[in-house]
């Protein structure tokens, strides 16, 4: 790829957004997201009373002087989380689909880092090896943005194999996919086991148009899957096309149902579209359905 | 089903390489896409929901294929038994006289004839014929038996009416003799019936019917037009007319005279109706010309409201008098147009000699009249006798134009021999006879006029004028040169057999009629206007044809008494049923159809 998968420009507006999980965040480190457990940050949250062994700085002397009873502030724990982002890199996804499910890639990674997450990158062909090492901080971009600019767009697709072949999530987790969907077996199962990963699931859709309105088909055609090699005789007419884009839109709408019956976030990214501000619009309203939680990192509490 | 031409069936081999191209040249492209994933559901669906599509694969194969077999089929010549249509026959007359040239009121007569006529030929069946005559001056087939009715209405819009009288008897005789062995015929005569023998026609042909066209109109016409050698001056002419009005009132008439396009005279005219007023117009100079009279009238028929003459200048004749008495010199001399001299022999110069009781020299120097036994040849044995009696005599010759021989006396004469053409006879031989002498043309009177009381006769210079206008090539008077559109025009004395004679009609173009037995005769004169007629050795003459026909200016209308049926029921007979045009037919839409379905499939 001779265009650089994000440019400078891209990546500031990166930098001013952070992904923020629907679900709280339950990783091993502190870092920039809210968690269900109570820690040391400066978000208050509530009181209890208070118990032996606590630590006697969290005691509210305001409180003990008002009621005369002992009781502790709890403040919200900081926590990180990981975010797994794995890329379709199928034979059918050569072109103009496998550069824009890359820069996507590339965006979500680096946004992801920039929050203090940590980011894993798979790709979904047995010829490419998910890179699959977790990464944090964002210097770590340059390695993943090499990763996925190395992706050769070649072979099947199996996609329910792949996300089960993932490195199970520790704590709050993020699982995003970026793919076709023109899976031979279907997207059901892989929709499930995104689901089933626990954390939080998306798919980010990438579609190019002139694959769901064929106007280029025309007359007696030998029509050849570009991933199994399988082959199809077809006299494409108006009819056929007619039909066909029919079946296209049906497909969307059962790629869309599925992924809201199961859970998963679905976006569909079409070929042509401005793919800049499309991905900082799923960022941007991700981050709302968090909560409007900073992405900022936050201190400590301090009585 | 039978074939006239089972040959063509091995065109049907041409299935072999016509599969043998289809399958070679089929060869799908191939197209690399993402995905068949959604191609196959869609194939599958569309093969259950239509399942034709199968053949759909195929199918501008298919279209061949079938193209191919009904080309063999048609070429193959099917018939099946059947029952044939016998159609009707049926001929249209047009009438084209000058009358149907008569606004009625709008458009013409002619015009709505031919409605008629396009609006039946529309009505024919499929098994009908048609044909087309155009009743002129002389009927022609405009149209022979046809089924093509876009060729019978081609040939009728292309019709036009004549300038002159049309005979529709005969033309209904010649539709008939034409349609002779249709079983199923019918004659339709379109007209305005200003033909009475429409009267004699009806009764000889039970299977005529008549259309009539037009309304009845009043009409004032030309009917007679001539011009003739004025009476007291032989140089100058005067023009004869007669005007009519047909139905109407009596009202004033408008007549303008023109010579060469310059006004002579101008009147008007009082006319009442049905009833022919003569004009005669003097004054129209000697200098020769186009003589037109044109009436103001804005009837509905303006063919007759004009007519044309022929003012030829009269030509001075230098006449050489050997040996003639007073009485002689003074009756040539009764013509303005002759300069007579009076000679002792014959000499040259003269454009015509007279002898009289005078040797006529074996080589005469120009056209001569002998009066007196000639004394030339074997003409001067001829025994002389005494008080022949005329007999018989040539009187349209124009020598003898206006003379009376019978009760001539002649004391004593040589009647001619057979040498020569009598046009005179008696009871002891020819009198007065013509003939060549010495290469010229002469007229022989064989008794001396002063053994006859023919010089007391007024028919004395009547004779000896004819005669030497007959010899300089002049006609005799009251010879007319305005003849009637669509008469025939007969000359004689242009010339020998072998000679032609050429027409120059009023359009430019030109016919020749040879000479037979000394006649030139052409056909009927269709046109209007003036004909130059010229002869060998560069003689010339004009005649002008005008309509001048109270027939066809008088514009009511013939009660027509219909009779036959054209709608007759249309017949059918055992036969063979062709079947070579259907196939024919169902090939062109076959090839339509899968030109369609081409375009449809292939240039979208």
């Amino acid at each position: 790829m001779s265009e650089p998968l994000l440019d400078s420009a891209f990546l500031a507006r990166l930098e001013r957004v952070a992904l923020r999980s629907r679900r709280r965040a339950d990783g091993l480190r502190s870092g920039g997201h809210a968690s269900r457990r109570r820690g040391q940050s400066l978000e208050f949250v509530d009181h209890r009373e208070y118990v032996p062994g606590d630590d006697l700085r969290h005691l509210d002397w305001q409180l003990l002087a008002r009621l005369d009873r002992l009781f502790v502030k709890l403040f919200e724990a900081r926590q990180d989380r990981t975010v797994d982002v794995l890329v379709d890199a199928s034979a059918s996804m050569a072109g103009a689909k496998a550069i824009a499910a890359r820069k996507s890639a590339a965006a979500l990674a680096f946004a992801s880092l920039c929050g203090l997450d940590r980011v894993r990158v798979f790709a979904t062909t047995d010829a490419a090896r998910p890179e699959g090492q977790a990464h944090r901080g964002r210097r770590a971009v340059h390695r993943l943005l090499s990763f996925l600019g190395g992706l050769p767009d070649a072979g099947p697709t199996d996609l329910a194999s792949v996300v089960r072949s993932l490195p199970a999530p520790r704590g709050g987790s993020m699982t995003v996919l970026v793919t076709d969907l023109w899976n031979p077996a279907g997207f059901e199962e892989a929709f499930a086991r995104l689901a089933h990963r626990g954390g939080e699931a998306h798919v980010l859709h990438v579609v190019d148009p002139r694959e769901l309105d064929p106007r280029h088909l025309q007359g007696d055609l030998t029509l050849v899957d570009s991933e199994t090699g399988a082959e199809l005789n077809v006299t494409v007419d108006r009819p056929t096309r007619e039909a066909y884009a029919d079946a296209a839109d049906q497909w969307l709408e059962e790629a869309q149902a599925v992924a809201r019956r199961r859970g998963v976030g679905y976006v569909r990214l079409e070929v042509g579209d401005d793919l800049e501000d499309r991905l900082i619009a799923w960022l941007l309203q991700a981050e709302r359905a968090v909560g409007g939680g900073s992405a900022r990192p936050v201190r400590d509490a301090r009585p | 089903m039978t074939f006239a031409n089972p040959l063509a069936f091995w065109l049907l081999a041409g299935a072999a390489p016509l599969l043998a191209m289809y399958f070679l040249k089929v060869r799908r492209k191939r197209v690399r896409v993402p995905s068949v994933l959604l191609w196959a559901g869609v194939v599958q669906q569309q093969r259950k929901a239509r399942p034709w599509d199968r053949f759909r694969r195929h199918d501008l194969l298919w279209l061949q294929l079938l193209a191919l077999l009904l080309l063999t089929l048609a070429l193959a010549r099917p018939s099946v038994p059947g029952r044939k249509l016998l159609g009707r026959s049926v001929v249209w007359v047009l009438d084209a006289s000058a009358s149907m040239g008569a606004m009625a009121p709008s458009p013409t007569r002619f015009e709505r004839a031919r409605d008629v006529v396009l609006a039946e030929i529309d009505r024919l069946g499929p098994g009908d014929e048609g044909m087309i005559l155009w009743a002129g001056p002389e009927p022609r087939v405009a149209a022979s038996f046809t089924r093509d009715t876009e060729l019978l209405s081609q040939a009728v819009r292309a019709l036009e009416p004549s300038s002159s009288s049309a005979s529709l008897g005969g033309a209904v005789d010649l539709a008939a003799a034409l349609a002779i062995h249709r079983p199923e015929r019918t004659i339709v005569v379109v007209s305005d019936g200003s033909d009475r023998s429409l009267d004699g026609a009806l009764s000889r042909h039970p299977d005529l019917r008549i259309e009539e066209v037009g309304r009845p109109a009043a009409n004032v016409a030309i009917t007679a037009i001539d011009l003739r050698r004025s009476p007291t001056r032989d140089l100058e002419s005067e023009l004869f007319v007669t005007l009519r009005r047909f139905g109407g009132a009596t009202g004033p008439v408008g007549v303008e005279v023109t010579l060469d396009g310059e006004l002579v005279t101008t009147e008007s005219v009082e006319l009442p109706p049905d009833r022919a007023v003569a004009r005669v117009y003097r004054g129209l100079g000697s200098a020769g010309g186009l003589v037109r009279v044109h009436l103001e009238t804005g009837d509905a028929l303006p063919a007759d409201d004009d007519a044309v003459a022929w003012l030829e200048p009269p030509t001075r004749r230098r006449v050489l008098c050997v040996g003639c008495t007073s009485l002689t010199g003074r009756a040539l001399a009764t013509d303005d147009r002759f300069d007579v001299v009076v000679g002792a022999a014959d000499e040259p110069g003269f454009d015509v000699v007279v002898f009289e009781d005078a040797p006529v020299p074996a080589s005469p120097s120009a056209p001569f009249v002998a009066l007196g036994p000639p004394r030339v040849g074997e003409e001067a044995a001829s025994a002389e006798v005494a008080w022949p009696s005329a007999t018989a005599w040539k009187a349209q010759h124009p020598v003898l134009r206006f003379v009376e021989p019978g009760g001539l006396l002649i004391s004593k004469a040589r009647p001619g021999g057979d040498a020569f053409e009598p046009l005179l006879e008696s009871d002891q031989g020819p009198l007065i006879t013509t003939g060549v002498v010495g290469g010229v043309r002469g007229v022989i009177v064989h008794f001396r006029p002063v053994d006859s009381d023919l010089p007391l006769r007024v028919a004395y210079p009547l004779l000896l004028l004819n005669t030497v206008g007959w010899l300089t090539g002049e006609e005799a008077r009251g010879t007319s040169r305005t003849l009637a559109a669509g008469a025939p025009l007969v000359r004689e004395g242009w010339g020998d057999d072998g000679d032609e004679v050429v027409l120059r009609t009023p359009d430019g173009s030109e016919r020749t009629a040879p000479i037979r037995d000394g006649v030139a005769r052409f056909g009927a004169l269709e046109q209007v206007g003036v004909y130059r007629i010229t002869g060998p050795a560069g003689r010339q003459e004009r005649v002008a044809a005008n309509l001048v026909s109270e027939t066809e200016s008088d514009l009511a209308v013939f009660e027509a008494q219909a009779t036959g049926a054209v709608e007759g029921q249309q017949v059918r007979a055992p036969g063979r049923l062709p079947l070579t045009r259907p196939a024919l037919g169902l090939l062109a839409f076959l090839l339509l159809g899968e030109w369609a379905l081409y375009w449809r499939k292939y240039a979208e």
